[in-house]
């Protein structure tokens, strides 16, 4: 569905999966930062969500270079056509049956050009989506490779998991053909955006970027680890407990199959910081390709904050961000139990808002109720940080996971010192990167993920010793002044951007080159039990 | 097919002017006869199907011998037979069974099977020497074993050094936490819409006490639910003063709170109830032991062994008694 395209020309094609504009968050307020921080470019935006009923009205005005926009939901029901049986086309199996094998293999990774020509074949109706459903061609293929793979007793299962998996892929073909031109294509994430990504590229040569924020893949394997709505049918005799359910394998290595896809498309893979560059070659992205942009943030908007603080350290603990469970507020909030014992001036503010998951947030509100919590912890709702950093002492995060928080370097930037969970670039952020950037000083504390105990330790070590204190926040000053300002990303971001634009022609060339058909490195059994 | 009908044929021919031969020279009879059986088993042998030719002599020779013997009837009988069979409509004929190919058993989509030994899991999980791969089945594995003896192992895990391993152990931890938190949920608004005070009050009681026993909370939070607990369970008392499973849940708690003599109190209101003597001793014996008063303990120790039947207990029973 097209909201709105002006009649001119895009240079760069953003595709969004789950986030700006539907969503508020992180990711989202990236996105806003990089549309408006180029206004000499056009963006035509692409935004891919589950269902129309989960994003409600737009959180962020479109910019004005935002020359199209356009929304898809992936798992709205297709119509429901009548079923013709048909043979389907053998040539095109074959192919569908290479790609598959070569996803299998990991260390084979991606269809290279085979995805062009399945487009191709769509494109001249050798291969509509019929026939997937309903050919006697793609029937075989699949009992075949029940019979082969499946570990489940299940076919039914089975045959209905396939075909949920690969309900999606249709509609991106689709995205991909009618796409409007573009001179270069940018997915913030991979999933099913990176998929779409490739497919555009492969369909139209430009050049793909792919910047990263969590890893996608990761983050999809560990809800499927504990989804509850996969099936596992195998009695007591065929289980063992170390191993995962064979759907649950299957969703999995769809997600990894489809992240490798993106990676050896994408012409520039950009991490926010090197754990993540780490894990996305470890995934399958190509070295060389990858490179690390951290965040970075309007510093001379921020610094004018500290000069509204009062000279005394304020008592309050503040967590900025969304009330979400991946933000894991509730150990936020136990913490401040122990807290209120040695503080009871203390006040602990939770800024952000709760509409995203109200259950939660309502476990929230009982718990503080719970603990006898209520006169010290206040929950504000949404809030400008403009207004509140300037009254607060110590940043909280503790969330389970992140990938480089915003929030801790605008707090920074006020001059808020922070503790925070071990997880994403948090470390690097608090205590420093390299030997330069660590002798900076720390700029907080760094406790594990989900230690009520230990997180309230450190916020009441924090408050002790107001030398430290002022210490932490010049350390937070100096760090994101020299390594995490708004210039620095855009200055990185118009390089890669220039890169790729200039180089649309030569991508091309690439593209032609690439082996059309290449060898397994591993023996068949090999790959099939990975 | 018009060659097939021409023996049929000819078949009937030469067995019709066998016929008139019969009583005047039996010997042309019978060359003419085995000449129309002759025709009559090449026609039949033409029709019938591969299955049913073999063993190709064995059949030929019934079909002669039943034509030759049968005069007459047996040449007409088998025609007509097979003719009718021929062209009898295929559903008529259609075999409810049909031979499929000898199924083949793939070893290889059998999964590598990764068995974890007592005493492996937690030394896997530790370990950084070991794949994340291998430790994120080690933690799989726990995944269905009781909270009570994973919940130190999944805490442990929150603080490794590998993401993955970090979010799904906290994942199972909040899982099984958030399962219990929604009955308590539950529980209390029930208890708010003032409906049935009693098995509510113990409900709670219970609930609370399992978040306890099963490690889930740590620390103020454990104290609170602690607190919970005692709170609950004296409702419930108040309410039956002779429900055994609630005192013993009381007793454990003051024991845990170091409430010794409320402890003891409690335990032997639960043995007064009728609680079995074997299971409420341990924790008196514990009593005993914190109170240093180990005369006692050594009694109440071999008063279990002689009655006790679990393994780790009669051991530490055995401890005792030896002088």
């Amino acid at each position: 569905m097209i909201v709105m395209t002006k009649d001119q020309p895009a240079d760069i094609g953003l595709l969004l999966e789950g986030t700006f504009p539907y969503v508020s968050g992180g990711v989202s307020s990236w996105v806003n930062q990089i549309i408006r921080g180029f206004p000499d470019l056009n963006f035509a935006l692409c935004f891919l969500g589950s269902a129309a009923a989960d994003y409600g009205a737009m959180r962020y005005e479109l910019p004005s270079n935002v020359v199209h926009f356009e929304v898809h939901y992936l798992h709205t029901a297709h119509e429901n056509s009548k079923a013709i049986s048909r043979v389907g086309d053998e040539q095109v199996f074959a192919e569908i049956r290479e790609i598959h094998e070569r996803y299998r293999c990991p260390a084979q990774g991606s269809a290279g050009n085979m995805l062009r020509d399945l487009m191709e074949f769509q494109r001249t109706g050798r291969y509509h989506e019929q026939d997937f459903l309903h050919s006697y061609q793609a029937w075989q293929y699949i009992t075949e490779q029940y019979r082969a793979n499946c570990t489940d007793p299940s076919f039914v299962d089975y045959f209905w998991t396939v075909r949920t998996m690969h309900a999606p892929l249709w509609l991106l073909m689709q995205i991909a053909e009618n796409f409007v031109p573009v001179k270069a294509f940018h997915t913030i994430s991979t999933g099913y955006a990176g998929f779409l990504g490739a497919l555009l590229k492969q369909r139209t040569g430009k050049p793909l970027i792919l910047s990263e924020h969590g890893i996608y893949t990761k983050e999809r394997k560990i809800d499927l680890f504990q989804a509850q709505w996969i099936h596992d049918n195998r009695s007591v005799l065929e289980k063992n407990s170390a191993e995962i359910a064979y759907f649950r394998h299957l969703w999995i290595r769809f997600f990894e199959a489809v992240g490798r896809e993106c990676y050896h498309n994408a012409d520039h893979i950009i991490a926010l910081y090197e754990t993540n560059r780490q894990r996305q070659i470890t995934d399958g992205a190509p070295a060389a390709k990858t490179l690390n942009i951290p965040n970075g943030i309007d510093l001379p908007r921020l610094q004018k904050l500290r000069a509204r603080r009062a000279s005394v350290i304020p008592l309050v603990v503040c967590f900025i961000g969304r009330v979400v469970p991946i933000k894991d507020v509730k150990t936020f909030i136990r913490a401040m139990r122990t807290v209120v014992n040695h503080y009871p001036n203390i006040e602990a503010w939770i800024a952000g808002p709760e509409d995203e998951d109200p259950n939660y947030a309502k476990d929230c509100h009982s718990l503080a109720l719970g603990l006898g919590l209520e006169p010290y912890v206040k929950f504000l709702g949404f809030q400008k940080i403009d207004d509140i950093l300037p009254k607060v002492g110590l940043m909280v995060l503790s969330s389970i996971s992140e990938a480089l928080p915003l929030v801790i370097l605008e707090g920074f930037a006020a001059g808020v010192p922070c503790v925070a969970t071990d997880v994403g670039s948090c470390r690097q952020l608090i205590e420093g990167l390299d030997a330069q950037d660590k002798d900076l000083g720390q700029a907080g504390k760094v406790v594990s993920i989900a230690d009520p105990q230990a997180l309230a330790d450190a916020i009441i070590q924090m408050f002790a010793d107001p030398y430290y204190w002022h210490q932490a926040q010049q350390a937070g000053i100096a760090r994101v002044e020299n390594y995490y300002t708004q210039d620095k990303m855009f200055q990185r971001y118009r390089d890669v951007y220039k890169q790729a634009i200039n180089g649309s022609l030569t991508t091309e060339k690439v593209l032609a080159e690439l082996p059309k058909v290449a060898v397994c490195p591993y023996p068949m059994a090999a790959c099939a039990s990975v | 097919m018009v060659i097939n009908y021409l023996l049929a044929v000819l078949a009937f021919i030469s067995e019709a002017l066998s016929l008139l031969l019969l009583n005047s020279n039996t010997g042309q009879y019978l060359a003419l006869h085995t000449l129309a059986v002759v025709f009559m088993v090449l026609f039949v042998w033409q029709l019938m199907q591969d299955p049913y030719r073999e063993p190709p002599v064995w059949t030929m020779l019934l079909l002669f011998v039943w034509g030759f013997f049968l005069p007459v009837l047996g040449i007409v009988g088998v025609l007509l037979a097979v003719i009718v069979v021929y062209w009898s409509p295929e559903s008529a004929r259609k075999s409810l069974f049909v031979a499929l190919d000898t199924p083949v058993y793939r070893s290889s989509i059998q999964p590598q099977v990764h068995d974890f030994g007592v005493g492996s899991i937690r030394e896997q999980l530790s370990n950084d020497q070991f794949s994340t791969e291998v430790r994120m089945k080690a933690l799989l594995a726990i995944q269905h074993m009781p909270t009570r003896h994973t919940a130190p192992l999944l805490r442990a895990a929150l603080a490794d050094s590998a993401d993955d391993l970090r979010l799904l152990a906290y994942g199972m931890l909040e899982a099984r936490e958030r399962e219990l938190m929604l009955r308590v949920e539950q529980a209390l608004m029930r208890q708010q819409q003032q409906q049935d005070h009693y098995s509510t009050a113990r409900e709670l009681a219970e609930l609370y006490w399992e978040m306890v026993y099963q490690n889930l909370v740590q620390g103020d939070m454990r104290r609170f639910a602690l607190e919970q607990v005692s709170r609950f369970a004296q409702q419930a008392l108040k309410l039956n003063a002779a429900d055994g499973g609630i005192w013993v849940i009381f007793g454990r708690m003051h024991l845990l709170n170091g409430a010794y003599a409320e402890a003891e109190k409690a335990f032997s209101r639960v043995i007064a109830l009728g609680f079995l003597v074997v299971r409420a001793e341990p924790y008196l014996a514990e009593l005993a032991f914190l109170a240093k008063d180990y005369a006692k303990v050594r009694g109440l120790m071999s008063h279990h062994l002689s009655e006790g039947r679990m393994p780790q207990p009669r051991q530490v029973a055995m401890y005792w008694r030896t002088p």
